[in-house]
């Protein structure tokens, strides 16, 4: 047991120790814009142990906290109700469905994730809330920043991109090979414009005002 | 009958409903046509916000359903396992919630995931088709899915990013057409152009037609045209691109023109009916208002044939009628009143009452039917004229009427009658009395006649001349009756006797004078020698010459008779044709002196004249005219004057022979010694000549009273200055004895009897010859 977790410090401090030979890899769409919060995963054959460390999905201001959490295969995911409201946190993602009723404050039992995959989250009775939780196979995840850039350990060489606004299905990781000898790489991702969300409200509001 | 009254009066009182009938007709025609038109433009505008309401509400209804559904949680969850059988049972379950006819489910690329029918058929494009619903929003949109047209909307199912879509829809199919007519009460057609799909609420319609041509091709023959029998309006819908639709909002007009008709039939009964009674009131009105006319007609006739008893036999008059009727007979009383004056003034004389002529004329022929015998006496009042003068007209006419009292009460005893004839000439009928005489009757009536009269205060005796004829021995025939006393009355008058009986045969020689003096007027007016002078020589005794004639008229008629000139002059002075005849003397007189003049011979001429011609104003410029033109010296001229001629109208006469005197003419006073002239008016004549009356001269040898007389006559003359001429020579002691006692001329059948002009101067030659 020991001596998996120092396999896995190591592993950690190899992997910083590469940060200097990294490679980058920049995220546009299709419109050159720059694509943050891009999900890009490294595919490599290390097997490593488990996180056992279990992720937080808040919930604050009628928004999941964070809107994309990132976590590991198997990892389990605690969703405290950070809202003195109440929330019906549900998925019926294929990698996990499940369904948080009504509840307030930190439910009794944390969700395991055993699948890899993305799994949508949605409240029931917040339409407008949306988070994502991408469940990784391996452990070299990474999420593109402000500019759209990742910086990508030195063994890349499979590599899959995944995005909330993908035109692709919600479900499907891109599937990238970085070019030989290259350090730099730039690919584009065609996005959607997400369409505003139609609530209730709206609906009623243009009708009596009609 | 055009132009009758009562004709008139229904012709306008039918005119009158006529045209406001037709005038009502049209404002009504062309107002409510008008309205009509806009009702059912509104009312198409109506249809159209009503379907539109209908239309929205069943969108937001939709809305809210689908919306409900694709929120519901188990729906989400059971699209989400993408669990067919749940997902299909869900659909169905909510179209049977909301009442939805199409209940779709497609996934985000438009592939259909369920459906709530067995055998929906997506199109082809069906991506397409959810690209357009979503770009409506949430509007709804007219969609032909399984060829059934469907208001759908589409809505997004979220979990909570868009997993699937929903298309949610009410079938637009017949019954939804129906409820919107009854909602709008018009024809509503839903109409696919592209697929030519329709749902409608016209259910009957001539298939090879076609819907569209049915509702715009349909005709109603009314009027003699064709009206169509839909008005319609035509919406688009919201729809795709590639299937339009829209729904088509008829107005059924033909409910309208139905109602508009009734209007309009029922507007031409009231006219007709309204004409109808106009005109029976109005036949009603004239009758009423023209049978009195034609009964006052009728009235009017009988009226000018002389009924004036003549009434209405209207039952009911009105007040007008009746006062015209009160008008018509206070007419006829006047015109009765009137005509009985009139009639009466035409058949008698004013002032005494009696008939005038001409009824008795009439009286006498109806006395004349009879076989009676009676006397027609008629009366003349001697010196009525007199009275007249003297005392004024005013007495003469109380005289006539005092007169006529007389008479009636005369006749009234004898059933007679009594006329005026005008003037102071009467005429009265006596019948004739058995046993008693014509003589018997007239004196008795003279004797009542001339009693003293008292009039006026004054007491006056009239004196009467009466001339009588006897019927019907006398005369037969009214006329001559009246003649016939009238001429025995006149001669009565001349005579100066106080009765005349008729003698037979007057009447015959009067008409014979009337005759005469007819023929002398035309003899002088043709002037072809039928009249003719002649002259008679006289001997002047101082030196033996015959240098003067007398001129004579003669008349031999055209028949060859000859007229004496003592009837023919007398006659003509009666007539007052003396004027005209003497001034034919005067001219041939003068024109053969003249001639003679022109021979060598120096002859006067003496020409006789009349009193009449002395008054008469033209006479003086006359001979003054003809001397002139014939150039003959006035002292050539005599004029020979009776004594009676002289002395009538005195004072003008000799005015007038002073005027002749001044002019050169000689006057000569004829027939000297047998009238009235007193020495003393001898002395005041303005005269140069006496001619002594043959009575003193014919048998002058003879008579030693004649030769004191002429002799004395002579000496008398020739110391007033005068010449003296004795005519009717008829001897030579006579002559002879005239030479001696110093006459001046001598003129008689011993020297020559008047001679024609040619003959006289024959008789002139030998005489000097033997001279």
């Amino acid at each position: 047991m020991f001596v998996t977790r120092s396999v896995i410090i190591l592993c950690l401090i190899s992997l910083t120790a590469a940060h200097v030979c990294a490679k980058t890899l920049q995220i546009t769409d299709q419109n050159g814009q720059p694509l943050p919060g891009a999900v890009v995963e490294v595919e490599h054959d290390i097997i490593m142990a488990a996180d056992t460390t279990i992720a937080v999905m808040d919930q604050v201001g009628k928004r999941f906290s964070p809107r994309l959490l990132t976590i590991n295969k198997g990892q389990a995911v605690r969703f405290p109700n950070s809202d003195d409201i109440r929330h019906h946190v549900y998925s019926f993602s294929k990698t996990k469905p499940f369904e948080l009723k009504l509840y307030a404050g930190t439910p009794k039992a944390p969700i395991n994730f055993e699948q890899s995959g993305i799994v949508v989250l949605g409240c029931n009775i917040h339409d407008s809330m949306v988070g994502y939780i991408y469940v990784a196979d391996s452990q070299s995840v990474y999420v593109s920043n402000a500019l759209g850039n990742i910086e990508l350990p030195d063994f890349t060489q499979r590599y899959t991109v995944w995005h909330e606004r993908q035109t692709r299905d919600i479900s499907e990781r891109i599937e990238f090979n970085w070019p030989i000898r290259q350090r730099h790489q730039k690919i584009i991702i065609t996005t959607s414009v997400p369409l505003p969300r139609n609530t209730f409200g709206e609906v009623f509001k243009e009708h009596h005002g009609h | 009958m055009g132009t009758s009254l009562k004709n008139r009066i229904i012709l306008l009182c039918v005119g009158l409903v006529l045209l406001t009938s037709m005038a009502s007709l049209v404002s009504f025609w062309w107002s409510t046509s008008h309205f009509n038109e806009r009702q059912v433009q509104q009312d198409l505008k109506v249809a159209q916000n009503v379907y539109q309401q209908y239309l929205k509400a069943k969108e937001r209804l939709l809305v809210t359903a689908a919306t409900v559904l694709t929120a519901d949680f188990g729906f989400k969850q059971a699209v989400a396992t993408r669990d067919a059988d749940t997902i299909r049972s869900v659909l169905y379950n909510h179209s049977q919630r909301i009442d939805a006819d199409l209940m779709l489910l497609l996934d985000v690329h438009g592939k259909m995931i369920s459906a709530n029918q067995v055998d929906i058929v997506l199109p082809d494009d069906s991506r397409a088709l959810m690209k357009a619903l979503l770009a409506n929003g949430e509007r709804s949109t007219f969609i032909v899915i399984s060829g059934k047209l469907y208001q759908a909307i589409i809505l997004p199912i979220k979990a909570p990013r868009t997993i699937a879509f929903s298309i949610v829809g009410f079938a637009i199919d017949e019954t939804v057409a129906l409820e919107l007519k009854d909602l709008t009460s018009m024809e509503m057609s839903f109409i696919g152009h592209a697929s030519g799909l329709k749902a409608s609420s016209i259910m009957e319609y001539p298939s090879e037609q076609g819907l569209l041509g049915y509702i715009h091709g349909q005709r109603l023959n009314r009027w003699f045209k064709e009206h169509p029998v839909f008005i319609s309006a035509e919406v688009p819908l919201a729809a795709l691109e590639s299937n339009p639709i829209s729904v088509v909002l008829s107005a059924d007009l033909s409910r309208h023109y139905q109602e508009f008709d009734q209007l309009v039939l029922t507007i031409i009964l009231l006219s007709c009916g309204t004409i109808v009674l106009g005109f029976i009131a109005s036949g009603i009105l004239a009758n009423n208002l023209t049978t009195p006319l034609q009964q006052l007609t009728v009235m009017a006739k009988q009226f000018a044939q002389g009924n004036y008893l003549a009434t209405l036999t209207e039952t009911k008059p009105s007040k007008e009628i009746c006062e015209l009727v009160d008008a018509f007979h206070e007419m006829g009383e006047d015109i009765q009143t009137r005509e009985k004056q009139i009639r009466f003034q035409a058949r008698h004389d004013n002032l005494t009452g009696f008939y005038n002529r001409s009824a008795a004329l009439d009286l006498l022929s109806k006395h004349l039917s009879g076989s009676e015998q009676f006397y027609l006496v008629a009366i003349d009042i001697k010196g009525l004229r007199h009275i007249n003068d003297k005392l004024g007209p005013r007495v003469g006419d109380s005289c006539i009427q005092a007169v006529a009292e007389r008479m009636k009460s005369v006749t009234e005893a004898m059933k007679g009658f009594n006329a005026r004839l005008g003037g102071d000439e009467f005429l009265t009928v006596l019948s004739a009395k058995p046993g008693s005489t014509k003589q018997a009757c007239v004196t008795q009536l003279l004797s009542l006649l001339t009693d003293c009269y008292t009039i006026q205060g004054l007491d006056i005796t009239l004196r009467f001349s009466v001339g009588v004829v006897c019927y019907p021995e006398q005369a037969q025939t009214p006329d001559d009756l009246i003649r016939r006393a009238l001429i025995a009355v006149d001669t009565a008058a001349h005579a100066g006797d106080e009765v005349y009986y008729y003698q037979d045969g007057e009447d015959e020689e009067h008409l014979e004078r009337l005759q005469i003096i007819d023929e002398l007027k035309q003899a002088l007016i043709a002037d072809d020698g039928q009249l003719f002078m002649t002259y008679q020589p006289k001997l002047n005794l101082n030196n033996q010459q015959i240098d003067k004639v007398e001129s004579l008229i003669r008349w031999k008629r055209s028949n060859g008779d000859w007229v004496s000139p003592e009837l023919f002059i007398d006659l003509a002075e009666q007539s007052g044709l003396i004027v005209e005849l003497t001034q034919w003397v005067v001219s041939t007189v003068v024109m053969q002196v003249s001639e003679w003049l022109s021979q060598g011979l120096t002859m006067k001429a003496a020409i006789n004249v009349s009193a009449q011609d002395i008054a008469d104003d033209g006479f003086l410029p006359h001979l003054k005219r003809i001397l002139a033109d014939n150039t003959v010296p006035a002292n050539l001229i005599t004029i020979e004057l009776t004594e009676r001629d002289m002395i009538e109208n005195e004072a003008k006469g000799i005015a007038v022979l002073q005027a002749l005197k001044s002019l050169g003419v000689m006057i000569s006073l004829d027939d000297y010694g047998v009238g009235q002239t007193s020495l003393g008016r001898l002395k005041m004549l303005p005269i140069d000549e006496l001619k002594l009356d043959k009575v003193f001269i014919l048998k002058l040898d003879e008579s030693h009273q004649d030769q004191c007389i002429v002799h004395s006559t002579i000496t008398l003359g020739h110391q007033l200055g005068f010449c003296v001429v004795a005519e009717g020579v008829e001897n030579q002691p006579s002559l002879d004895l005239l030479e001696q006692m110093k006459c001046d001329y001598a003129q008689g059948y011993h020297l020559s009897r008047p001679l024609a002009a040619a003959d006289f101067s024959k008789w002139l030659g030998r005489y000097h010859e033997v001279g």
